[in-house]
C-alpha cells in the first residue's frame, strides 16, 4: 500500500515537526516572558510593621504574663516566612500582642541557605539589646534569594542602623559570641523536639501550658485568629 | 519488552506525571501550603516568573499533556502512538530547559518539578519513542513497504 506509507510518512513528519516547532515557541515564549525578574531587593527598604509600645524581652515580643504564647520556627532566608512575616505578623502583632493577649516567641533556624547562619546569629544578638523584632523584620524586609549569600556585612549594618537604639558594634561582637552560638545551637534541639520539618512553623502554648503544633507554611490570619481565640476563650 | 509492557509502562509513568503534576497544579494555586524544608527547598521555582507561561502555571501545561498521554495509552492507535511520541519530544524539550532555568537561572530547584524534568519526562521519551517506531520503521520504509 504505497499511498498509505506515503501518508504515515507525512503524517510521522508533520507530527514530530509539529512537536519540535511547538517546543522551540514554548523555551522561546518563556525566555522572553519571564526573562530578567529577578528577586534581589535594589535598596534597603525600613517599611516594617509598627512594634513601638510592645514590651519585647530577648525572642519575646509581647505581655510576659499573656495567657497565651505563639511559638514560631523561622528561618532569616526563608521566603515563605516573608511572607507571614509581611502578610499575617503585623495583623496577630496588632490585634493579639499589642493588647496583652497573646505573646510571639521567635526561635531561629538555619537551614535554608547560605545567609541563614548569619540572619540567626544577628538576630540573637540583637535580642541581647532586646531589638531582635525590629532587626527580623527588616531582615526579611531586605530578604534577597534564598540560594545566595545576600546577607553580607554592609547590608547587615545597613539595617541595623535603622533600628531605634541598637549599638550596632555591640551587635556585631556579640553576633560572634560563644553565647550566641550556644543559644543558637538550642534552637535545634526545641525544633526537633516540636518535631518542626520545616519553616515557618507555629507551635501554640495554651493557658494550661500544653503545647499545640498549630501548623506549617504561611497560610494568612484567618487560621491564627480561630486557634488564638480558641486558645484564649479555654 | 513486548508492547504489552511497554503500554503498560507508558501507563504507568503518565499516572506518576499526572499525579505530580496535579500536585504542583495545586501548590500554584494555594502557595499557603509552601513551607521551606531541609532538603526540599523553598518551592522558590514555583513562585517565579518562569513558572507561568502565557497566563497559565507550567504545571498546568504538565497536567494536560500528562492527561493526554495517558487518553492516547488508553486509545493505543498507531496515531495515538505517534501523538505520544510527539507530546514527548515536546515535553523533552522544555523538561531540559526547566532543568537548565533551576539550576542556572533560578538557582534553586524543586524537587517535585525534577522527578518530573529529569525521570518521568526522560522516560516518557524513551518508552514513547520505542513503541512509536513500528510507525517510524514503515514510514521511513517508504513507498515499498
Amino acid at each position: 500500500m504505497p499511498a498509505r506509507a506515503g501518508v504515515r510518512r507525512r503524517t510521522l513528519v508533520l507530527a514530530l515537526g509539529g512537536a519540535a516547532l511547538a517546543a522551540a515557541l514554548a523555551v522561546v515564549l518563556s525566555v522572553v516572558l519571564a526573562g530578567g525578574k529577578g528577586s534581589t531587593p535594589a535598596s534597603v527598604v525600613t517599611d516594617i510593621a509598627d512594634l513601638s509600645g510592645i514590651p519585647q524581652r530577648g525572642l519575646v515580643l509581647g505581655n510576659p504574663l499573656a495567657r497565651v504564647t505563639l511559638t514560631q520556627y523561622v528561618d532569616t532566608s526563608c521566603p515563605v516566612c516573608k511572607d507571614y512575616e509581611s502578610g499575617t505578623f503585623p495583623t496577630l502583632a496588632r490585634e493579639y500582642v499589642r493588647a496583652g493577649k497573646v505573646k510571639i516567641e521567635t526561635r531561629l533556624l538555619d537551614f535554608v541557605g547560605p545567609s541563614s547562619p548569619r540572619g540567626r546569629a544577628l538576630v540573637l544578638a540583637a535580642a541581647r539589646q532586646n531589638r531582635a523584632y525590629q532587626l527580623l523584620e527588616l531582615l526579611y524586609a531586605n530578604q534577597g534569594d534564598e540560594a545566595r549569600d545576600w546577607l553580607t556585612d554592609d547590608l547587615a549594618r545597613a539595617l541595623a542602623r535603622h533600628v531605634p537604639g541598637l549599638d550596632v558594634e555591640r551587635l556585631f561582637a556579640d553576633a560572634g559570641s560563644a553565647a550566641v552560638a550556644s543559644r543558637a545551637a538550642s534552637f535545634d534541639a526545641q525544633a526537633t523536639e516540636d518535631t518542626v520539618r520545616g519553616t515557618p512553623t507555629f507551635v501554640l502554648t495554651t493557658p494550661d501550658g500544653v503545647r499545640h503544633l498549630l501548623g506549617a507554611g504561611s497560610p494568612g490570619i484567618e487560621p491564627f485568629r480561630r486557634a488564638l481565640d480558641k486558645a484564649l476563650a479555654g | 519488552m513486548t508492547d504489552r509492557t511497554l503500554r503498560l509502562a507508558v501507563a504507568a509513568v503518565a499516572a506518576a506525571g499526572t499525579g505530580v503534576a496535579a500536585y504542583l497544579t495545586w501548590v500554584h494555586y494555594h502557595p499557603e501550603a509552601l513551607v521551606c524544608t531541609r532538603g526540599g527547598g523553598c518551592e522558590t521555582v514555583q513562585r517565579s516568573g518562569y513558572a507561568v507561561l502565557l497566563g497559565v502555571p507550567v504545571a498546568v501545561y504538565g497536567l494536560v499533556a500528562w492527561s493526554a498521554v495517558l487518553a492516547l495509552v488508553a486509545w493505543d492507535a498507531p496515531a495515538a502512538r505517534v501523538a505520544v511520541a510527539a507530546i514527548a519530544l515536546v515535553a523533552v524539550v522544555f523538561a531540559a530547559y526547566l532543568v537548565v532555568l533551576q539550576l542556572a537561572v533560578i538557582d534553586a530547584v524543586c524537587v517535585w518539578c525534577m522527578v518530573n524534568d529529569a525521570g518521568l519526562v526522560p522516560a516518557l521519551a524513551v518508552l514513547g519513542w520505542l513503541r512509536a517506531r513500528p510507525a517510524v520503521d514503515v514510514a521511513r520504509a517508504g513507498p515499498e513497504a
